[in-house]
């Protein structure tokens, strides 16, 4: 430090004029405290600075409580009289009047840099109400952090979350010393109602625990009780709300009512809120959960499994805890838990883990954007305080310190930055009602994000930053400035006019630009490349659909395997008779799974082979289907034939296997005619057809074997229809046929397979559109910025030009002169912004499908096109260049 | 008594340290004074917030002095208590011993 005296640092001095007010006094309370410093900083200067900024505090907070003391009285601070005698001791309310006097003075400009920013905080303030809503907000119970859900795993098949057993829960129950409560939930799908009118409801059977468990108490009634559990209880259940309100108008007498569920009456004893049910379930009833028979084999896994951590206890020790009592069942029940472990997760990661990636991904796009926003906003405002620059001198020259410039040039920026976030504001309210129309369904909790408190503080805050990195710059610069160069020369500053830094700011927005652009494309070709998959069946013209055989009129078989089951078998043959009698319609098969519902997978032996060993046993889907299925789907068939009508009951068991299976289990044999043992029963393969994507596009295909439906039959059947012409017309006649078939059964999930199809894309599609459209607004702030940036610079060199085209110089060497300095900046920009994207694409990884993170094509694409924009954002400034008349320029002085 | 407003406890402290400060006084010398003998930490921030509303008031006249390099040019400002300020802290004394006299054996009692 050379400074001829000792002053305290800037930003201190600054931080104790910033509010200070009007006045002598007000300087001379600065002027003792700069005097102070001085005399300490000879014995110490890093302790006096630190002394000087506490004081530098007090002050500014003492100043800023009298300001806001009088502004709260309606009277301007002491010392506003003194304005006239001191014309550079304004306040903070004259600061901003004069702001936006200068503001309105240049609407245009004004206009320009609210929008940008609008644009930016808007999408910010939109993405921070999803991404508060759907990953931030605690879960809607009582102590959140402590509930976990607790799954079993498989090392041997290296599967995770998978339902526990009945008895494995009841032993960690009783063994385990983490949790406080623990409670077990299964799915199922019912029918709610009598013959009239019966609706498909999801419910949940829960252990009396769930409720106090997740800290939910009735609104109405009561929850259940250990009594309820009890074998042979009566059969109770609770409403949540939001049925309550849809199928009982919301009466309070529903308790007590007794109501058809699958066509036995059972009696609702109370009401739940909505948020019983946890987000990404879908239950709307919930009853007691008594353990049936086979739910107690410890080999039937069927329950998730929540639990409350006993205070003090965390996931790790849970962990452990867990861990061990799954580790002595191993080894007590070896043929039935060998391999099986636990995984305690909290509920939160579980429930809403899955939408993390892309929506930190878009979030960083977004306050990506921001920063463009900025840059561009900054742009503006550098360009404008080049024909500021003679106000800025005259308001110098009459006494204005630096400090002073610097406040109002900031003071401009923070009203148009305040004025850009309330734009930004309304903007984010549509944009939120748009991602929430485009968002998956399946996105928990996506359908209560709103623009609220929380995302209008975020909102002010993103406002004052985007002012202060937009602001500074210009303001530090318009500050820096010596009033005799600008008044001296004429107004035209050689040197002063800011071109570096708005080369730098344009340079920043080119390689955004190619960061975000080179995001969108890689999610384009991963949705191209997916919409490219055959998923093995003809979606196109096909109708699916759902209902579920369950109560009194058709109870399932006792025993395992269930070989037929008179009841569904009488019910599908009516049904499908009827729907095949109906115009439209060209055939009709059952499944026990659609074509895009993975299932389940159980273990399989070829016959005549040495046994596998326990655990190394292959898996392969287990997919009851009814004759005319792969005809119906159109799954064509490589080998043998398809399941008939004569493959029912008491008929040879018989199977067909899929592509996949056979590459898997017979390599270069033919599986027709061998046999395999699956479920306790032996089966002879008839046929051979190709993969169907069960497993979702996605994924690759996995093996399968197609069981006749009437020999495995099973209590929840889909309906696929082909039909002529679109799938949906034939709704009616489907419900009139199932209404004339059995009056009891309601449908659900009825779709067409196309829409089915979509709607699994239907998160990529989300990611992408909102990608893309940042990727588009990225692009046009960076073409405006360089177009800006050549222009100006074209302006800047007028008479250059007008000398060159005096002399002689060709247009075209004029042209190539403005484009080369434009494209020069583009070409280092876009090499930086690709090296930041191939730095970044991994972040992307897992949202791509059949594409690099590092595509050479996507970035060299990308580049092109950036150039491309650069070079037509440049092209126009440089032909308004050659037509300079060299005359008229040089008389330009 | 001068004036409706009594003194407030602070405005009193502080213009009992202006005078002390004696000819001269300044910020610096009265922030001094303050945090001497006054016994209280004092903020920089209150005091000249607190000067300013008694100049306001009428209770202290001001003075500039000769800027000086070491203050970035900034003259300090002196400071005297004024008339009706002398009259004000005369007030407050005369009502605080009013309301002393007659309870110091209670006040013993409580040490």
């Amino acid at each position: 430090m050379t400074s001829p005296r000792r002053r305290p640092p800037a930003a201190a001095r600054l931080l104790a004029a910033l509010f200070r007010p009007d006045g002598n006094a007000a300087q001379a309370a600065i002027g003792d405290l700069e005097e102070e410093y001085a005399e300490r900083a000879d014995h110490g200067r890093f302790r006096a600075a630190a002394w000087c900024w506490a004081e530098a505090a007090s002050l500014a907070r003492a100043f800023a409580a009298e300001r806001v003391r009088h502004w709260r009285r309606g009277r301007t601070p002491a010392g506003r009289v003194s304005r006239t005698g001191d014309p550079t001791m304004t306040t903070l309310w004259d600061d901003l009047r004069l702001a936006f006097r200068s503001l309105r003075r240049q609407p245009g400009f004004a206009a320009g840099v609210v929008v940008t920013l609008a644009l930016g905080i808007g999408g910010n303030v939109a993405l921070f109400s999803v991404v508060d809503g759907v990953l931030l907000k605690p879960l809607p119970y009582a102590d959140p952090d402590r509930l976990v859900i607790v799954w079993e795993n498989d090392r041997i098949r290296g599967t995770d979350r998978e339902p526990a057993s009945a008895p494995d829960y009841l032993d960690l129950l009783a063994q385990s010393r983490s949790f406080e409560t623990m409670a077990a939930r299964t799915g199922q799908n019912r029918t709610l109602g009598t013959t009239a009118d019966p609706v498909h409801v999801s419910s949940a059977r829960v252990s009396a625990t769930y409720f106090p468990l997740l800290g939910v108490r009735a609104v109405l009634g009561r929850t259940f009780d250990a009594a309820d559990e009890q074998p042979g209880a009566d059969h109770v259940l609770v409403l949540t709300v939001g049925l309550w309100r849809d199928r009982f108008a919301a009466e309070p007498t529903v308790v007590g009512r007794s109501v058809m569920l699958d066509g036995t009456p059972a009696t609702v004893v109370g009401v739940v809120p909505d948020r019983s049910t946890v987000p990404g379930l879908r239950e709307q009833v919930f009853e007691p959960l008594v353990f049936t028979p086979d739910e107690q084999e410890r080999d039937i896994h069927n329950f998730r499994v929540f639990a409350r951590l006993l205070p003090g206890a965390t996931v790790a020790t849970a962990q452990a805890d867990a861990s061990a009592i799954m580790a002595r069942l191993e080894k007590a029940y070896p043929d039935m838990n060998e391999g099986r472990g636990a995984w305690v997760r909290p509920l939160a990661d579980e429930v809403l883990g899955g939408a993390r990636p892309a929506l930190v991904l878009l979030f960083g796009a977004v306050a990506l954007l921001l920063l463009m926003a900025c840059a561009s906003a900054a742009n503006l405002v550098l360009a404008r305080g080049i024909s500021r620059q003679r106000e800025l001198a005259v308001r110098t020259s009459l006494g204005a310190g630096p400090l002073r410039v610097f406040r109002l040039l900031l003071t401009e920026s923070l009203l148009l930055a305040v004025l850009g976030g309330a734009l930004g504001t309304l903007l984010a309210g549509g944009a939120v009602a748009l991602v929430r129309a485009l968002g998956p369904e399946d996105l928990a909790r996506l359908q209560q994000c709103t623009v609220d408190g929380r995302a209008l503080l975020f909102a002010l805050l993103a406002s004052l930053a985007a002012a202060l990195v937009f602001g500074a710059l210009p303001a530090l610069r318009g500050a820096r400035h010596s009033p005799a160069a600008s008044l001296k020369e004429g107004g035209r500053v050689a040197g002063g006019s800011g071109l570096r830094a708005r080369r730098f700011l344009v340079a920043f927005e080119l390689a955004a630009a190619v960061v975000l652009v080179a995001g969108a494309g890689l999610l384009v070709r991963s949705f191209e490349n997916l919409r490219r998959v055959d998923p093995g069946y003809d979606p196109k013209n096909l109708l699916l659909a759902h209902l579920s055989l369950t109560g009194p009129s058709y109870p399932f078989p006792k025993g395992w395997p269930v070989l037929e089951w008179p009841a569904y078998t009488a019910f599908a043959d009516a049904l499908r008779e009827r729907l095949l009698a109906q115009p439209g319609i060209l055939g009709v098969a059952f499944a026990h799974q659609g074509p895009a519902d993975p299932g389940w997978v159980t273990g399989v032996t070829v016959e005549g082979r040495p046994p596998v060993p326990e655990g190394e046993m292959p898996e392969a889907s287990y997919r009851p289907v009814s004759p005319g299925y792969f005809r119906t789907l159109g799954v064509p068939i490589r080998r043998g034939r398809e399941f008939a009508r004569f493959d029912g009951p008491g008929a040879p068991l018989v199977a067909v296997v899929n592509e996949a299976f056979a590459a898997r289990l017979f390599p270069g044999e033919d599986p027709i005619g061998r046999r395999i043992r699956v479920a306790r029963a032996s089966r002879e393969i008839v046929g051979l057809v190709r993969d169907e994507r069960f497993e979702g596009i996605e994924a690759g295909p996995a093996p399968a074997m197609y069981l006749p439906i009437d020999q495995n039959p099973q209590p929840s059947v889909t309906v696929a229809i082909r039909t002529v012409s679109d799938p949906l017309a034939v709704v009616p006649a489907l419900r009139a046929a199932l209404r004339a078939t059995d009056p009891t059964r309601a449908l659900f999930e009825v779709d067409s397979a196309e829409q089915a199809l979509e709607g699994s894309l239907r998160q990529r599609r989300f990611v992408l559109v909102l990608l893309g459209g940042f990727a588009a607004v990225a692009l046009l702030l960076a073409a405006v910025g360089t177009y800006g940036v050549v222009s100006f610079a074209v302006g800047e060199r007028t008479r250059e030009v007008g000398v060159r085209l005096a002399l002689g110089a060709p247009p075209a060497h004029v042209f190539g002169l403005v484009v080369r300095q434009g494209m020069t900046l583009a070409a280092v920009a876009v090499g930086l912004g690709g090296l930041v994207a191939l730095a970044l694409g991994r972040v992307m990884e897992n949202l791509l499908f059949g594409v690099g993170a590092r595509d050479p094509l996507t970035l060299a694409t990308v580049a092109i096109g950036l150039l491309l924009t650069a070079f037509v954002a440049s092209a126009l400034p440089a032909l308004r260049a050659t037509r300079v008349d060299p005359v008229r320029a040089l008389r330009l002085e | 008594m001068a004036g409706a407003l009594p003194l407030g406890e602070f405005e009193q402290l502080v213009l009992l340290a202006v005078l002390r400060a004696g000819e001269g006084a300044y910020g610096t010398r009265i922030l001094q004074e303050l945090r001497s003998s006054g016994g209280r930490r004092v903020s920089r921030g209150a005091l000249y917030v607190t000067l300013a509303r008694l100049e306001e008031k009428g209770l202290l006249h001001s003075r500039g002095g000769e800027p000086s390099h070491a203050r970035g040019g900034r003259p300090r400002r002196y400071l005297k208590v004024s008339a009706p300020g002398l009259r004000a802290l005369q007030a407050s004394r005369a009502t605080l011993l009013r309301l002393w006299a007659g309870l110091e054996a209670a006040l013993g009692k409580a040490e």
